[in-house]
């Protein structure tokens, strides 16, 4: 039993140990209960909001941003209750996050009003002088292009109604985006 | 009897230019970003933003650089290892331009935003399609020329350019499953807890089947024909190469450790985490012991420096790694500059190291020329050891700081900087010390590319090698 | 103990014994020459 004298052989017991792994780890909790969280208490989002998500995705505020508390004291203490299953459980893709040059955004909604943000994100120098994020006023002269927007909601599997649709005329990526920004730590049905 | 065998280099030769050039791309951006994070008035227009940036670094490096260096070097390594030439040479030469193509294309995208923001796989679903397509075809010639190698037991460095084959294209098809809106935008098929911890299975992976072993693979045939010494151990390397390929599959978890994700999958993943030491450190003890009563040849052979610093790293960072996923730890470091720090050590320590020295290797001898100076690749050595160091050093610093901060409580549990900003500006000097770092590191590497392009333009005219 | 921690300890034995086999397997003396010789081969080359 020489494997290493047969290729197509070696590759099919290397794949055997790939997937060993993969499936117990990764694939077979995709449909277990423990990781699929009931979604019936999860508010949907709004078509604004979902514009508001793509914004945030595009910009790559995922690359100094995280949007996960952990339940740890020092983390509650600082961000809120820790995160849960079921706050993220329709959010396709995640924005987790893996860093924090900036701080944690999972309950940032609930943090502060939509006036703030509109002004920290058109200069964050402004208010916090020694800010290192960049200025991002030229969202709120960009208008949105929501000609998406409803093929969004499809994919997504969101319930939206055509007025939330055409309410999307007119709106500037700024508004967009501060709207997604209000919605997180609001995920949940009170 | 020496040129019996006509071996192919067209492609070997393409794929290594390619590799260089777009990693001279990927360090210029990873120095911008370096300072962009001290210095915000550096984000000049919205495609120059840091939040675009990074992924172009991290796609460049990893695609752009670490990919084609592979495919190079494996295009040479399955020729002299199964002493056949490459089997379909003219489908090489159209995968080195479908690859050029591709990673343009990659680029411009991510310059303008169309990202699926998962980390290292920010690619959108036509040029996820493109990935595959330049997989297969890469895939095609190596299976094949191995198949029809004369050389009938295959040496490790073949079963690691197997594992590479299949296990990149599992981890990367895995995780790139998305419901497209349009050309330019698209959904991931999982959500929430599942999407990140499909998500990390692929990012660990990718560093398994990239950045682990693509460079075992270059250092187990390296090692032995630079220094003259046969391997130590051929069967270590087998019980290595089981284990760690069993085992890597199961670690993803380990960036997600303290998230909502169920803690069995984040304990079993810890658990791996640290069993996969033994494989890792099976080939370090290789590389160490290849060397036994050869030692002096880290004075005399320019080349074995390399080999050895370079698997030193991956033992370090193979020791790092598992210690930091350990929760007790987890909890102080991660989110925090220790991270890149650890990245970076591997990156920069261990893959260019050896990447490096698979160049220096094979690149005279498929030009049929000596390499151009020997002074200047000590140089690139020494400022690239020192560039990464620096860049180490710091970032374990401020990691270990920002951490510690974050957890400050005062004796009534009262957070002593609930401000966050008052835990970032004292990175500022630091991240200034990194870019420090980085730009001597990218010196080293043009130091590098100098010395290649010198040794290639004194070739002799285009003979057969 | 219940089950689902009996199935822990019996995945973990199996993986353990996976592991000494694949050992003792190669590192028998008898299979030494066969599974080294690529070491040597691979270093002969047509330089």
């Amino acid at each position: 039993m020489s494997i290493d004298k047969r290729p197509v052989t070696f590759m099919l017991l290397a794949v055997l140990a790939i997937m060993v792994g993969t499936l117990l780890t990764t694939f077979i909790p995709l449909f277990v209960g423990t990781v699929v969280p009931a979604t019936d208490k999860v508010v949907p989002y709004k078509p604004l909001e979902v514009e508001g998500r793509d914004i945030y995705i595009r910009e790559g505020c995922n690359n100094c941003h995280s949007q996960i508390v952990r339940p740890l004291p020092f983390e509650t203490a600082r961000y809120g209750p820790p995160s849960t299953l079921e706050e993220s459980a329709i959010d396709r893709p995640h924005l987790w996050g893996s860093r924090r040059t900036g701080p944690d955004l999972a309950r940032v909604g609930k943090k502060y009003p939509a006036a703030w943000h509109y002004l920290h994100m058109k200069s964050p120098q402004s208010m916090y002088p020694q800010s290192n994020m960049p200025a991002y006023a030229w969202l709120a002269d960009a208008k949105l292009d929501s000609r998406d927007g409803e093929k969004k909601m499809k994919v997504l599997g969101y319930p939206y109604t055509s007025e939330e649709i055409n309410a999307l005329e007119g709106k500037t990526e700024m508004d967009a985006l501060v709207a997604y920004l209000l919605r997180l730590g609001k995920e949940m049905k009170p | 009897m020496a040129n019996e065998i006509r071996y192919e280099y067209d492609a070997v030769k393409g794929f290594a230019l390619s590799s260089l050039f777009w990693a001279i791309v990927g360090l210029l951006v990873g120095v911008l970003i370096s300072l962009q994070l001290v210095y915000p008035q550096l984000n000049l227009t919205s495609w120059l933003t840091y939040g675009r940036l990074r992924p172009v670094h991290t796609n460049a490096l990893i695609y752009g650089f670490t990919v084609p260096a592979a495919f190079s070097l494996f295009f040479y390594l399955v020729q002299r290892l199964g002493r056949v030439p490459l089997a379909y040479p003219g489908l090489a030469r159209f995968t080195l331009y479908l690859f050029n193509v591709a990673i343009v294309l990659a680029a411009l995208s991510l310059f303008a935003g169309m990202s699926q923001s998962k980390e290292y796989s920010e690619l959108e679903w036509p040029l996820d399609i493109g990935v595959v397509i330049l997989w297969v075809l890469f895939s095609i010639n190596i299976i094949a020329t191995i198949m029809k190698r004369k050389e009938e037991q295959m040496y490790v460095s073949l079963w690691y350019i197997l594992a590479t084959v299949v296990g990149v294209a599992i981890v990367y098809i895995g995780n790139n499953i998305a419901v497209p809106v349009s050309l330019f935008k698209s959904y991931s098929a999982y959500a929430g807890a599942n999407d990140a911890n499909v998500q990390w299975w692929f990012g660990h992976n990718a560093v398994a089947f990239v950045f682990t072993t693509i460079p075992l693979a270059i250092f187990y045939y390296i090692l032995p024909k630079s220094s003259g010494a046969p391997l130590y151990s051929h069967r270590l390397s087998i019980v290595g190469f089981w284990s760690l390929v069993f085992a890597y599959l199961w670690t993803g978890a380990h960036h997600l450790v303290y998230t909502p994700l169920p803690d069995w999958i984040q304990t079993v993943a810890i658990a791996f985490s640290i069993f996969l030491i033994a494989p890792s450190w099976a080939s370090v003890i290789n590389g160490y012991g290849t060397l036994k009563g050869q030692w002096e040849q880290m004075r005399s052979n320019y080349l074995v420096k390399f080999i050895i610093l370079g698997i030193t790293f991956y033992g370090l960072q193979t020791i790092q790694g598992p210690s930091q996923a350990i929760r007790a730890f987890s909890a102080l470091i991660h989110y925090t500059d220790w991270v890149p720090g650890h990245v970076h050590m591997g990156t920069m320590g261990w893959v260019t190291m050896t990447v490096s020295a698979g160049f220096y290797y094979m690149l005279p001898r498929i030009y049929n020329t000596e390499l151009y100076s020997i002074k200047l690749a000590n140089l690139h050595f020494w400022l690239v050891l020192v560039g990464q160091l620096i860049y180490s050093v710091t970032m374990w610093i401020t990691g270990i700081r920002q951490g510690a901060m974050w957890q400050a409580v005062d004796n009534d549990g009262a957070l002593v900087y609930a401000n966050f900003i008052h835990t970032l500006t004292p990175n500022y000097p630091f991240w200034n010390m990194r870019t420090l770092g980085g730009v001597i590191f990218f010196a080293g590497f043009l130091v590098f590319v100098y010395n290649i392009l010198k040794t290639i333009r004194n070739a002799p005219a285009a003979r057969q090698a | 103990m219940t089950f689902k921690a009996w199935l822990y300890f019996g995945f973990t034995v199996v993986l353990a014994l996976v592991l000494a086999g694949l050992m003792v397997y190669f590192f028998r003396s008898k299979r030494k020459d066969r599974v080294e010789s690529p070491k040597y081969r691979m270093l002969e080359d047509d330089e």
